[in-house]
C-alpha cells in the first residue's frame, strides 16, 4: 500500500532537490556553454549560474527567487491505482496540501495569484494551482512523480503561438522560430541563454504543450528520434546562434543552450507552431514509488517517451 | 570597464563617473518594487507614508523585484532577491518615483527603451544583474520594513540594507548611453544577413 504521509514526504524531498540543484546532466552541460563561450559578459552571466547553483546546494536555498508555478507530471500504472491509499482524489488531494507547506517551508515564493484582482493567498492553492496532469501507464506497477517548476520567464515573456498559412512550409517555422527568439532574448527582455521548445502542428493546446514539455522535460542536447525533424532541430539551432544575442542579451555565442522540437499532425487548413524558452532554472525531478515501498530516483521522466505509432 | 562600489548616500560626482559596462557593487538601503507597488508608491496621498519612510531611512535604490521571504514570528529573513525585467514595472512608474523619492539608482532586468534619456536628464543610473540568483541576497544585512503586506509577499515592498550587493553591470548612465543601445547596434550588423534570408524585419 503507498501512504498519503509516505508520498507526502517523498514529494517533500523532491521539493527540496528541485529548488536547491539542478539536474546533473544539465549541470555539466552548463559547465561546458560557460567554457565555450566567447565574449567576457557572457561567461560572466554563465559563470554566475553555476555560482548560483553551487550556493543553491551549499546553503539549501532556490536556485532562483522564482520558485515557479508548481506543476506536477505523474504517470499511474495501472497496477498501482489500487494501491494508492484512499485512491486518486486523496492523491490529488495530498498533492496540493504539500505545496502549500512547501511554500512556507522550503520557503517557496507564492507565486499564484488572482488574473485580475491579484490576489495572492501566499499558499500557491487556487484553481489550477498547483497544476496536476496525470497520464495513465499500462501495466507499471510504480506511481511516478515528476515535479517542475515553472518560471515566470519561460511563461511571461518566453513563449508564442501561431498557426502559419498551411503552406509556409520549413522557411515559414525557421522564420517564426527565429523572430520569436529575437524578439524575447533581444535586450534581455528574459534571462537567456535558452532551452527553446519548439510544437510543430497539433491541435491549439497539443502545439503549445508540445514546445513546453519538448523545453523542459528532454534531455539537454537530445535529438529527435525521427531523423527528418532532428535536421529542423539542428538547423533551427544553427539559425538562432547565428544571431550571437548570447547570455541576457548582452552578446555571445551562447544564443540558446538547444532546440528541442516535437511533432504532431496538425489539421490540413492550418501550421501550428508554438516556442517555449527555458531558463537556466531547468527545474525537473522524478521519482517512482512502488507499493511494496521502494522509492527510486529517476534522472529524467517518462513522460515524453514516445508511443509508436 | 571599471569596477566600482558605491556606498549610500552616494555623490553626484560617483554618479557621472559611472558609464555603460561598469561594473557595480553597492552599499545602503534599497527597497524592492513590482509594478503594483508603485501604482501604491506613486498614488499622491496613499503613497505619502512609505514614501516619508524612505526618505527618512536615507533609501536611494529601487530594485525590481519580487523577492523570496521566510517570515518568522518576529524577523523575516531574505532568501532570494533577483531582478525582475524593468520593462514590466513600467517606464511612466519608474519616472514618477524616481522624481518623487529623488533616487539615484534603479536596478532592474534588461532594457527599458527610452530610460537612457531620462537617466540622462535625472542623473540617475540605471543597473541590470550579472545573472546571479541567490548571492545577492546573502548581501542583505537586515530587513527593515514591509510595505503594504496585503498585495501578497513577493509584491509588496521590502525595504532593506545591504552590503556589497552585486556585481551589478550599468546599462544607462548618466550621459545618455546604454549598454544595450551598444550591443543592439552590434546585433543589427551581426544578424543582418540570416534577417534577409528569412524576411524577418526588426
Amino acid at each position: 500500500m503507498l501512504s498519503q504521509q509516505e508520498i507526502a514526504q517523498t514529494v517533500t524531498a523532491l521539493w527540496k532537490s528541485n529548488q536547491y540543484d539542478l539536474p546533473e546532466d544539465f549541470k555539466s552541460f552548463l559547465q561546458e556553454q560557460h567554457d565555450k563561450e566567447t565574449s567576457e559578459l557572457g561567461k560572466a552571466h554563465l559563470k554566475a549560474n553555476l555560482d548560483a547553483v553551487a550556493t543553491a546546494s551549499a546553503r539549501s536555498m532556490p536556485f532562483c527567487a522564482d520558485t515557479g508555478l508548481l506543476t506536477y507530471y505523474i504517470g499511474l500504472g495501472t497496477a498501482v491505482i489500487g494501491e494508492i491509499e484512499g485512491g486518486y482524489r486523496a492523491l490529488e488531494r495530498t498533492l496540493r496540501e504539500v505545496s502549500a507547506e512547501c511554500t512556507s517551508e522550503i520557503p517557496l515564493r507564492p507565486n499564484a495569484v488572482h488574473p485580475l484582482t491579484r490576489h495572492n493567498p501566499n499558499t500557491n492553492q487556487g484553481p489550477g494551482c498547483p497544476d496536476i496532469k496525470v497520464r495513465v501507464v499500462p501495466d507499471a506497477d510504480y506511481l511516478e512523480i515528476t515535479n517542475v517548476a515553472v518560471g515566470g520567464g519561460p511563461e511571461l515573456v518566453g513563449s508564442k503561438f501561431t498557426v502559419l498559412p498551411p503552406t509556409a512550409g520549413e522557411k515559414g517555422v525557421r522564420k517564426f522560430v527565429v523572430e520569436s527568439t529575437i524578439n524575447l532574448v533581444r535586450l534581455g527582455a528574459t534571462c537567456s541563454p535558452n532551452l527553446v521548445g519548439v510544437g510543430l502542428g497539433g491541435t491549439f493546446e497539443t502545439c503549445t504543450r508540445m514546445a513546453k514539455e519538448a523545453a523542459i522535460l528532454r534531455p539537454v542536447g537530445d535529438r529527435n528520434p525521427d531523423p527528418e525533424l532532428a535536421r529542423l532541430e539542428d538547423q533551427l539551432m544553427d539559425d538562432i546562434l547565428r544571431l550571437k544575442l548570447g547570455p541576457m542579451g548582452m552578446g555571445g555565442s551562447t544564443s540558446a543552450f538547444d532546440v528541442h522540437l516535437e511533432m504532431a499532425y496538425c489539421h490540413m487548413a492550418t501550421l501550428p507552431v508554438a516556442v517555449y524558452l527555458q531558463c537556466a532554472a531547468m527545474r525537473r525531478t522524478t521519482v517512482r514509488m512502488y507499493a511494496d515501498g521502494r522509492v527510486e530516483s529517476l534522472p529524467l521522466s517518462s513522460w515524453m517517451e514516445r508511443e509508436t505509432p | 570597464m571599471k569596477t566600482v562600489h558605491l556606498t549610500s548616500p552616494v555623490s553626484e560626482e560617483a554618479l557621472r563617473d559611472l558609464d555603460a559596462g561598469d561594473s557595480v557593487t553597492i552599499s545602503g538601503r534599497l527597497f524592492t518594487c513590482r509594478s503594483l507597488t508603485y501604482d501604491r508608491l506613486i498614488d499622491p496621498e496613499g503613497g505619502e507614508g512609505v514614501r516619508g519612510r524612505l526618505k527618512e531611512l536615507g533609501a536611494e535604490t529601487v530594485f525590481h523585484s519580487g523577492p523570496l521571504v521566510k517570515e518568522g514570528p518576529d524577523h523575516a529573513e531574505m532568501i532570494a532577491m533577483v531582478p525582475m525585467p524593468s520593462w514590466l514595472a513600467g517606464r511612466e512608474k519608474i519616472e514618477k518615483a524616481v522624481g518623487m523619492l529623488d533616487l539615484k539608482l534603479i536596478i532592474g532586468k534588461g532594457m527599458l527603451e527610452g530610460l537612457e534619456e531620462f537617466c540622462r536628464k535625472s542623473g540617475c543610473v540605471h543597473l541590470v544583474c550579472a545573472g546571479n540568483y541567490n548571492e545577492y541576497a546573502a548581501r542583505v544585512t537586515r530587513v527593515i520594513d514591509c510595505a503594504w503586506p496585503e498585495l501578497g509577499r513577493p509584491e509588496a515592498m521590502w525595504i532593506v540594507e545591504v552590503d556589497g550587493l552585486g556585481p551589478l553591470i550599468v546599462d544607462a548612465d548618466t550621459k545618455g548611453k546604454s549598454l544595450y543601445q551598444d550591443i543592439d547596434e552590434g546585433f543589427k550588423s551581426d544578424a543582418a544577413a540570416l534577417l534577409e534570408e528569412l524576411d524577418i524585419k526588426l
